[in-house]
């Protein structure tokens, strides 16, 4: 059956001499894998419709029970060109593509995911700046997404508003159960309910880390470019982030992009 | 498919894993030496062995050769202070065969991939750099392949040789010749326009 649907490329393969295995996230049925006949050829129909990051429209011959598609066609909507402009602002939008590739299975509709991609990847391919929480912006939405989505609010224990506090009164954060608890019912890093790794139940969180991790999940992403933060808060902040989605998808082992990120794309 | 000789499966077996050849072709190639005069079979044999044997890296550039440094690095007409930078050896042979490039070439071994955890140790960029320490090269062409792997690896290498004061150039990417501009996507066409030339 040819099918019709709008999608975010993912990853390309080289195929044989003149092909292309392509992964896309496709808006009408999940993450799908489709073959492109002659696409490495200069001659070739699809252009640059077929390269990760691209916003395209993709026609395809789907089979029932069948992984790998024919692709007929594909037309670019936008392919992002900015992305793939600037290093750092590439590395972000790579490791968004590599996390959503890791944590969907094949032909699992989720069409809110599909927008969010196209959402995180066209503000970021705008933004000036900031590259980085765009990929953490979307690692917390996409949390959400799957059901697990972080409170950053109101406190687990005793459910009042936390507030952004000061120095003095220290928030902590806990990964098992993704929530905040309020300098008053703030519990010291110890060794509770997170496996062999003591310091990790509960994380400590400055007040400026409390505040970038509300604005990576609560603002618009378009705004995020406007944000202002120092080194430690970012860092602080990609290493709470970091743990709550090991902990919360247990497909990601190690994602490459991440060794990227650590070693070439300036901080946050 | 089963024969009842062992070693025509296990050639079988063997041509299967080269690229771009299945388990039939694989039968058909194994029944083909079978049916090959003995002494063909021996040269073949004997080309397959020497490839790994006489085949290296040229010591400069990266390319494969027989001869360390390589027949274009030796060649004494090149042009010393131009370096061309390509992924792999063949892509030394298609801009040679255009007769146009005088320079000398340095070949990667391939291009950055985040998605592949492919990254700059993994290629021959410290080798590269050290280029730079005993001659003088006044200009470096990086001919990387136009996808998101060859874009990664010409941002990285423009941000790392710029500092040291060389021209660092990328080659046009635009629209193949004898193709119609009509049916150009928009990113090639967008490219093509940006590198644009005064004629
Ligand atoms: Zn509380
Ligand atoms: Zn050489």
């Amino acid at each position: 059956m040819l099918v019709k649907t709008e999608v975010i490329v993912l990853r390309s393969m080289k195929y044989r001499d003149t092909s292309k295995i392509v992964t896309f996230y496709s808006k009408e049925y999940g993450k799908i894998k489709g073959i492109a006949k002659g696409a490495r050829s200069a001659k070739n129909k699809f252009g640059s419709a077929l390269e990760p990051l691209s916003h395209s429209m993709l026609l395809v011959y789907k089979k029932e029970h069948r992984d790998l598609h024919l692709i007929s066609q594909c037309d670019s909507i936008n392919p992002f060109k900015k992305l793939t402009e600037n290093l750092d602002r590439m590395t972000a939008a790579l490791s968004i593509l590599e996390l959503a590739d890791h944590v969907t299975h094949h032909e699992e509709k989720n069409s809110a995911l599909f927008l969010l991609l196209v959402e995180v990847l066209s503000t970021l391919n705008e933004s000036t700046r900031n590259f980085k929480a765009y990929s953490y912006a979307f690692q917390l939405r996409l949390a959400a997404l799957f059901g697990y989505a972080p409170n950053f609010e109101t406190c687990s224990r005793c459910g009042k508003n936390v507030p952004a506090g000061n120095n003095e009164n220290q928030v902590t954060f806990q990964i098992t159960s993704g929530a905040v608890l309020c300098s008053e019912c703030h519990e010291p890093p110890g060794p509770r309910e997170y496996g062999s790794d003591r310091n990790l139940a509960f994380m400590p969180l400055s007040v400026q880390g409390l505040q970038l991790i509300r604005c990576l999940f609560g603002t618009q992403l378009s705004s995020l470019e406007n944000l202002n933060y120092d080194a430690h808060t970012g860092n602080e902040t990609e290493e709470l982030i970091r743990l709550y989605i090991k902990y919360h998808f247990d497909e990601i082992k190690s994602l490459k992009s991440e060794k990227y990120f650590q070693q070439h794309v300036s901080i946050f | 498919m089963f024969y009842t000789a062992e070693s025509i499966e296990q050639l079988a077996e063997q041509f299967a894993q080269l690229p771009g050849i299945g388990r039939k072709t694989a039968h058909r190639l194994a029944l083909y030496i079978l049916k090959m005069p003995r002494e063909e079979v021996e040269t073949l044999a004997k080309a397959l062995v020497n490839v790994k044997d006489k085949v290296r890296y040229c010591s400069i550039c990266s390319n494969i050769t027989e001869t360390d440094p390589c027949s274009i690095c030796s060649n004494t007409k090149r042009e010393r202070a131009s370096i061309c930078v390509v992924e792999e050896p063949h892509d030394v042979i298609a801009i040679e065969k255009t007769h146009e490039f005088k320079g000398l070439y340095h070949v990667l071994g391939g291009a950055l991939s985040p998605l592949d955890g492919i990254g700059p140790d993994d290629l021959k960029i410290k080798e590269l750099l050290q280029r730079f320490s005993n001659t003088t090269i006044d200009e470096v062409i990086l001919a990387l392949n136009p996808n998101v792997e060859g874009e990664a690896t010409t941002l990285y290498l423009s941000k790392l040789l710029k500092p040291l004061g060389m021209k660092v150039t990328r080659i046009a990417r635009g629209l193949p010749v004898g193709s119609d501009l009509e049916f150009a996507d928009e990113a090639t066409l967008t490219r093509a326009l940006e590198g644009r030339i005064a004629v």
